[in-house]
């Protein structure tokens, strides 16, 4: 690294911190990001109801149904008294195959499974292009899948070449075969909150934690 | 397998945990790679999008978070670059 490598290095980081001053509550964008069908969609959509504002997006069974990114602006969750305002960025799920035959099971016709497939592939570098655009971040993880996918993986360091702060969510434990802990033995270096999204166990939790990791 | 959860350079089963990263980082992990993640491989590729055929897409992630840059590598193996400042969709 040359020295002006160093000083350049040394700048951004004292710009962030500066910017990062004159930030207000408000201006935390929280991004989800994670595998296809892991949730993402249905936790922001619990987010929203808990805050009681309305839904982001659609839950499906079917892969990639998230193909743009959602957003949903001043969201406030209470934290043991105190507010948290953010915004939320739901994703498209990161996978590194589409492939639209996956798609035809779910009935769609063959023009209509390539053009999805198109879409889901627009979808997935507009997720990575997101990274950009977050302050802070959840890695939503299904509990019921082997957490040390090359996806995961990828994600957790981008987030930390970045310095984005960020929390493994572990969803899905309302699922017989979910192990949660095997998440938590993945990646014993960084916070795991396991939840379900789709029964609410454990939101509290989260909230708790996104509070102490992510506001002031 | 290791591979530094930082810079995404991997190192084999026989290395020592212990030691960090070329790039500083101390943060290594054991990567099972399933089947379906290694039967693709983008090594020295430049393409970070390639069209195997229509509807089918294999995608590098890494490349595609580490550069601005989109290169697309449809079925005639023909490369399609999109830079930065290019605003068409």
């Amino acid at each position: 690294m040359t020295i002006i490598d160093t000083i350049s290095e040394q700048f951004n980081k004292m710009f962030k911190k500066i910017k990062n001053w004159f930030k207000t509550k408000n201006d935390v964008t929280l991004g989800f990001f994670g595998n296809t069908n892991v949730g993402k969609t249905s936790l922001a959509n619990r987010i929203c109801a808990d805050a009681g504002v309305g839904q982001l997006g659609k839950i499906s069974i079917i892969p990639h149904e998230t193909r743009e990114i959602l957003r949903k602006e001043g969201i406030t969750i209470n934290i043991n008294g105190a507010k948290l305002s953010m915004n939320i960025l739901d994703v498209p799920g990161v996978a590194i195959k589409v492939d639209y035959r996956e798609f035809l099971n779910y009935g769609f016709s063959v023009d209509e499974a390539q053009q999805r497939a198109r879409e889901a592939t627009k979808g997935i570098v507009e997720a990575l292009g997101a990274l950009e655009n977050v302050d802070a971040a959840l890695i939503i993880l299904d509990s019921t899948q082997d957490p040390k996918l090359q996806i995961n993986i990828t994600l957790l360091g981008a987030m930390e070449a970045r310095e984005i702060p960020f929390i493994i969510v572990a969803n899905k434990i309302d699922l017989e075969n979910a192990k949660f802990e095997k998440i938590k033995k993945a990646f014993p270096e960084y916070p795991v909150i396991p939840i379900s999204a789709l029964t609410g166990k454990n939101m509290e939790q989260l909230y708790e934690k996104i509070g102490e990791n992510f506001g002031d | 397998m290791y591979q530094c959860i930082v810079c995404g350079r991997t190192y084999s089963n026989d290395h020592d945990v212990e030691e960090p990263c070329k790039c500083g980082s101390k943060i290594l992990i054991k990567i099972m790679e399933t089947k379906k993640d290694s039967d693709i491989s983008f090594n020295n590729r430049v393409e970070n999008i390639t069209v195997k055929s229509k509807g089918v897409f294999e995608i590098n992630i890494q490349s595609l978070i580490n550069k601005d840059t989109i290169v697309i590598k449809d079925e005639s193996d023909i490369y399609y670059v999109k830079v930065p400042w290019d605003t068409d969709e």
